[in-house]
């Protein structure tokens, strides 16, 4: 049970790494990677409210009805997305003003919905905690790449501290949205370069 | 589908739904205060700043809410004053007054000094006027510096209507709605002095 309780979380970091391997969750992982700080808020918003939807949904998923679970998803993922909203509001607001409407969007991130559906339906309590929480940080993983690689190259800096050498005339096009995306082709393709490398060897 | 399916899918829903309208409720009530002191402290402090002469003490610790009137529902519309002190004493007050402008409200943070009977200064908050030309009365600081260190009893509406507010060419809707909102704001300054207990 240890054994599957470890493979479930740490396949969200490589495996089944949830942006870059399913294409999930991507907007909200191009929207909000101008910098690392708003990457960060951003990942950990999605962490709890996948937990806690992944706890609750595998918690009932014995009672509820198959023809009304979508329903029962949505509520309780919508739920847990207007208290991520609500506190951060609440003790966080310039990260809440920066984030703004993507906040309310994690209710239609996929990866949510996706978990909810494809997981912790059918498994149980602390299998799908650790699948949520291994999935939510490998999402907040993706968008720490992208949003490092954007805002250092881009803006010189990384978490709001200079990095590149003074004078450093920065690469707006990065911070634009087409650069969000020539940075994740990029990050797509060194992953396939890497994974076949790995599959090589151990073939 | 069977009664008793469907009985169970309604049974199920309508606990779900109720447990989390609940849960929402309840995280409401604990984070409503902290929200509103944030939204105050992001939102209006700027505008706070502006206007407000120097000051040495936290003007949104020191806001003071009271009753100004009631709206059309018979609810009671509470207006918040913030109090800028300097040593101890009160040296300005600010609240915001609204009217609705050419494409929503348009609001506006008043200063006023209650000792002198004058109006400090007037900063626009919120407005959502068409960029370019209604904008202008937040972003022209010529205009709302009309309204500074004149005396309450000045008629602050726009020249067109008797007043000594000049409006700003192309945008009078949204410079009559600025000039509404003051006026109104004055009023109810006037009309709540006795109970502020300065």
């Amino acid at each position: 049970m240890a054994a599957r309780i470890v493979a479930e979380f740490t396949k969200g970091f490589w495996k089944e790494i949830a942006p870059l391997r399913f294409a999930l969750g991507i907007c909200p992982a191009l929207a909000v990677s101008t910098k690392v700080e708003s990457a960060l808020g951003m990942g950990m918003a999605v962490v709890f409210v996948l937990c806690m939807s992944n706890v609750l949904i595998s918690a009932v998923r014995n009672f509820v009805p198959d023809k009304v679970r979508i329903a029962v998803f949505i509520s309780i993922i919508a739920t847990g997305v207007v208290i991520v909203e609500l506190v951060m509001q609440a003790y966080f607001y310039p990260l809440f003003l920066v984030l703004g409407i993507w906040i309310p969007l994690i209710v239609v991130n996929c990866i949510v919905l996706g978990r909810a559906e494809a997981f912790a339906r059918k498994n149980p309590v602390i299998l799908s905690l650790s699948d949520g929480l291994g999935m939510g940080l490998g999402f907040t993983l993706s968008l720490v790449v992208i949003s490092s690689l954007r805002e250092i190259l881009g803006a010189g800096s990384w978490l709001g501290m200079m990095v590149m050498p003074e004078g450093y005339p920065g690469f707006g096009f990065l911070l634009r949205p087409p650069g969000a995306f020539v940075i994740f082709g990029l990050i797509l393709g060194a992953m396939n370069v890497i994974s076949a490398k790995i599959e090589k060897k151990t073939v | 589908m069977s009664l008793r399916e469907i009985i169970q899918m309604v049974l199920v829903l309508t606990i779900v739904t109720a447990v989390c309208a609940g849960g929402l409720a309840a995280v409401k009530m604990v984070t409503a205060e902290r929200i509103e002191y944030q939204q105050i402290k992001f939102i209006k402090e700027p505008a706070l700043k502006r206007i407000l002469p120097d000051f040495d003490n936290d003007p949104i610790s020191d806001r003071i809410q009271i009753v100004t009137g009631k709206d059309s529902h018979g609810r009671e519309l509470k207006t918040t004053f913030f109090l800028a002190k300097q040593g101890g004493e009160v040296v300005s007050l600010a609240f915001e007054s609204s009217s609705p402008g050419y494409s929503g409200p348009v609001g506006v943070m008043i200063a006023i000094d209650p000792k002198a009977d004058t109006l400090q200064a007037v900063a626009v908050t919120i407005q959502s006027e068409t960029p370019g030309l209604g904008t202008r009365i937040a972003d022209d600081p010529n205009f709302p510096a009309q309204f500074a260190k004149k005396p309450l009893s000045s008629n602050f509406n726009l020249t067109s209507a008797g007043g000594v507010i000049g409006a700003i060419s192309g945008a009078t809707v949204s410079s009559n709605a600025v000039s509404t909102a003051v006026s109104r704001g004055v009023e109810t300054y006037q009309a709540v002095k006795p109970r502020l207990g300065l």
